[in-house]
């Protein structure tokens, strides 16, 4: 497999390790979130077998040449679309918001999980094939058109945080394809004077996680509760933390969602500034240089946009997941890569892991034998 | 890669960079800046609590009138919940609720939701086997005062609010010494560590002056004057002259202490302490007291009645309109002469005669040991409602607001040697720092024993001439009616009256005072035939349960014992 004639010995086995420790220490992570709740007994346990399947996952998109799926990007795209559709008339509601379609009774997923990772890969193609028009406005439209159609589907669930996601996404991979920075410029005054106007009709639980942001007093108790406790977390935690299930916000229950949105509240707490903040956004500043050293070095530019449109799906996450535990960014949802509980989240961030190994191992123009 | 693509590539891994690096920086300052604050918050949130049980209430012999029951709370951790709809299916026919608010609460995020805020013993008995099927439910007992008498002595026992907060009576008086005090401290919580405990001062309990027969015997004789007189309610007090000490407090009509909060709200005031009433004829024989200790007339003096007396300008004539002429003092009492009490007030003068009435408690609260207790209103030269007729008025009991209570307490001075002990209703407070018992309390001594037995003499006569009502086999009553008129607005009612007795005996040595207010009643209004009934009845049955002998016997058994020595 990994002999001089294969493909795989481009595979990138440092990426694949820091992968695995974030993974492993997440799991280690959940379970003291969930200790001494039965209901989420089986969640670390759970989030294992996720892990696994995951892994299998990423190891079968390596094997893949990245070129099927960029080929067939127009169908990806479509059933994208229907999805997020389908999930608007007939999806499972959650906390207030549909974002989930109900496969098996006990089997749910968030297709705007899958569509993070599939639109990043469909739009660099979808980009790639029009970069000699870079310059032209139209085809800057035509792009906003093409990202616009799911952004609006999740703005509807409602779902602000991945809406948010995606327009990184489009941001990154475009700034990638070389838009002319004039364009830009007017993109951003058209969007200025938008928010402006869209703002009073967004829905009250996103106004709310705004007002959180700007002025804490004035949101929904409950926001204010999850942030107030997770910065007392964070904020007790100290340099070296109070030990391994030994935090008493998290240990006590006063932290909710703690083993998804707050799990960062609990990795300090517990663990401390230098082995809970510092392993975990090593982790992650590793895993985003591995995946843009891809972006670098390979001459396709589908692949190149892809693979940083990847890592700014990450970094956008972990900023934003952190940024709402120590309160300098508004209460989202968005899961901290690899560590937060929950399938979706993980098993398709291995798909984005696998996808960044088959552009690396087909970085060579030709390879032979 | 052309240049301008690496610039561009360059940017992104700066940019990622550097958004990392704001992260930790803002961790750092966040940790090491304000770590220590946030620390102790994260300590400070731990306070633990523990609440004192409220202090029962006990009658003099030990009979419990006010305890402690429990209602309870139901409420869940939703995390801890593993059938959420097996569970809201069974909690919907116990709880009366929707299955879907109970559903929203056992899905919450919140670490603690609470189902239903107050139910019955019944009721969380039922959530209590569910629990031995389903994770996550919590029952947490709420105080609830129980007063297992139900309405009996109610107005003086009054209530305790949800809160724990007496509203009335005894238990607004005392609600320091019963609710105890709630002892909290801040612990650093850990499920790991072993958790100190802290202790409350546990509430006080009380031991009252009341007997709960003679309690009982008194609403009953109350309830029953109210029908038979179709009075609209009344009061009736009984009281040790010699100590103070209140044996009954009955006001009629009642609510049950136990469901405080059905009950409309003018019922909750004491009568007895709070209410407010110009009391009539019954004070002729605070003036007649007055006038003898000041030495104004002697008990052989006399006046002449012209049937009308003028003073400041207001005309006071006879119930009757009657002209007796020359009168002496016991007639002026057992014939009830307004013209006569203003004779006396008038001769006595309105300095002397008020300071008499401020030394036998009127126009100031007596103290008594419950909460709300009116002071009532007695204006005095000086004051801007002062007119020289008022001198007249408060002979007979007119333009005087008094309470109930006031007019017991004025009275027994003439049954106690001219002595007023303060009243009480607490005789014993048991704490956990040791017990306290009262003592009596002389108020004051508006008189002198002799004034007090000359006007007790004259009382028993007057009863014994012209209230046979009032009389009972075997033992002398002094006492006296009054037909009090009501006055609403400045204008005295034409129909209704305030029929009262006030009565103490054996008269020679008395034991016990009882004072009878019946309101309004529709078919009789006068004293003697309503209020005064009512008296003898309570003086019968109170002799037995109080063991007060027989005159005949009791002075038999004196004279015996004088022979012996």
């Amino acid at each position: 497999m990994f002999s001089k004639s294969s493909v795989w010995r481009h595979f990138d086995i440092w990426l694949l390790a820091a992968v695995l420790l974030l993974t492993a220490y997440g799991v280690l992570m959940i379970r003291s979130a969930v200790t001494g709740s039965p209901a989420y007994e089986g969640f670390p346990r759970q989030q294992i077998i996720w892990a696994i399947v995951g892994i299998i996952i990423m190891f079968i998109f390596a094997g893949i040449d990245y070129r099927y799926l960029t080929s067939a990007h127009w169908y990806i795209y479509g059933g994208l679309v229907a999805l997020l559709l389908f999930v608007i008339v007939g999806g499972q509601v959650n906390n207030d918001a549909r974002r989930w379609i109900q496969v098996t009774s006990s089997f749910q997923i968030q297709p705007s999980e899958f569509g993070r990772i599939f639109l990043a890969i469909t739009f660099a193609q979808f980009l790639a094939i029009r970069r000699d028009r870079i310059y032209k406005f139209n085809n800057t439209i035509s792009t906003l058109i093409y990202i616009g159609i799911p952004i609006g589907l999740i703005f509807l669930q409602p779902d602000l945080g991945m809406s948010m996601l995606f327009i990184i996404i489009w941001f990154v991979e475009i700034w990638l394809a070389g838009l002319p920075l004039k364009h830009f410029g007017i993109l951003a005054a058209i969007g200025i004077v938008v928010i402006g106007l869209a703002y009073p009709n967004l829905a009250d639980y996103q106004k709310e996680r705004i007002t959180t942001f700007v002025d804490p007093g004035a949101a929904d108790p409950d926001d204010v509760f999850n942030v107030d406790q997770a910065e007392i977390s964070i904020g007790s935690g100290g340099y070296w933390g109070k030990g391994y299930m030994q935090g008493t916000q998290s240990q006590l229950g006063f932290l909710r969602v703690q083993h998804t949105d707050f799990i960062f509240s609990v990795i300090v707490e517990e663990m401390g500034l230098f082995f809970g903040a510092f392993v975990v956004l090593g982790l992650i500043s590793f895993i985003l240089m591995r995946i843009l050293r891809v972006a670098a070095l390979t001459p396709d530019p589908a692949g190149k946009y892809m693979t940083a449109g990847i890592a700014m799906i990450l970094f956008f996450q972990t900023a934003v997941n952190v940024g709402m535990n120590i309160r300098i960014l508004p209460v989202t949802g968005l899961t901290l890569p690899f560590v937060s509980y929950g399938g979706s989240s993980m098993t398709t961030l291995f798909i984005a892991i696998g996808v960044v190994q088959s552009v690396l191992m087909r970085h060579r123009k030709q390879e032979f034998g | 890669m052309n240049k301008s693509q690496s610039r561009r590539m360059w940017v992104i891994i700066m940019g990622l960079l550097l958004g990392v690096f704001l992260i930790l920086l803002r961790l750092i300052t966040f940790q090491i800046v304000k770590g220590p604050e946030w620390a102790a918050r994260s300590r400070d949130e731990s306070i633990v609590i523990a609440q004192p049980a409220r202090g029962t209430i006990y009658d003099r012999n030990g009979a419990m009138l006010a305890a402690n029951s429990s209602d309870y709370q139901i409420s869940v951790s939703p995390n801890m919940v593993i059938d959420a709809t097996g569970l809201s299916l069974e909690l919907m026919p116990i709880l009366q609720k929707p299955q879907s608010e109970i559903m929203a609460a056992l899905l919450s995020d919140r670490p603690h939701e609470v189902v239903a805020g107050r139910v019955s013993a019944d009721i969380a008995d039922l959530v209590r086997d569910l629990q031995k099927e389903y994770s996550g439910l919590q029952i947490d007992p709420l105080a609830r005062r129980f007063y297992p008498q139900r309405d009996l002595l109610c107005h003086t026992l009054g209530y305790v609010d949800f809160a724990g907060n007496g509203g009335a009576g005894l238990e607004g008086y005392y609600q320091e010494e019963l609710a105890g005090e709630a002892a909290s401290a801040t612990f650093f919580l850990s499920p790991l560590r072993e958790q100190p405990s802290i202790a409350a001062r546990e509430g006080d309990d009380l031991v009252l002056t009341v007997d709960r027969s003679v309690q009982q015997m008194v609403e009953n004789e109350l309830t029953a004057a109210l029908l038979e007189h179709r009075a609209e309610s009344g009061t009736i007090i009984v009281m040790d002259p010699r100590t103070g000490a209140i044996l009954a407090m009955a006001s009629a009509p009642c609510y049950d202490p136990n469901e405080f909060y059905d009950a409309d709200e003018s019922l909750l005031l004491n009568p007895a302490v709070s209410s407010q009433f110009e009391p009539g004829s019954v004070m002729k024989l605070i003036t007649m007291a007055s006038a003898l200790d000041s030495g104004t007339v002697t008990p052989d003096s006399t006046y002449y009645d012209a049937g009308v007396l003028e003073v400041g300008g207001h005309r006071t004539v006879n119930w009757d309109r009657s002209a007796p002429g020359t009168t002496d003092m016991t007639t002026l009492l057992a014939r009830s002469l307004n013209v006569g009490a203003a004779t006396l007030s008038t001769s006595m003068g309105a300095e002397r005669f008020n300071d008499y009435f401020r030394q036998f408690g009127f126009g100031s609260p007596t103290g008594i040991d419950l909460m709300s207790e009116a002071a009532g209103a007695m204006p005095l030269p000086g004051d801007e409602s002062w007119t020289e007729s008022l001198l007249a008025a408060y002979s007979y009991g007119q333009a005087i607001a008094t309470t109930p209570l006031q007019m017991i307490t004025a009275l027994s001075a003439l049954a106690n040697e001219g002595e007023i002990m303060q009243p009480y209703l607490v005789q014993e407070i048991h704490s956990e720092n040791g017990d306290f018992a009262h003592t009596p309390i002389v108020m004051s001594k508006p008189i002198s024993a002799e004034a007090a037995r000359d006007t007790t003499n004259m009382a028993v006569t007057a009863v014994a001439r012209e209230v046979s009502q009032a009389q009972i086999q075997g033992y002398t009553i002094a006492g006296k009616t009054g037909t009090a008129q009501i006055s609403e607005n400045g204008v005295y009612l034409e129909n209704d009256v305030i029929a009262t007795f006030a009565g103490w005996l054996p008269a020679d040595a008395p034991e016990v005072i009882i004072y009878v207010k019946l309101d309004r009643p529709q078919i009789n209004p006068w004293g003697s035939l309503t209020a005064a009934p009512t008296f003898a009845h309570l003086a019968e049955e109170l002799v037995v349960l109080l063991d007060i002998p027989p005159d005949n016997i009791r002075l038999r058994a004196d004279i015996l014992a004088a022979r012996e020595n």
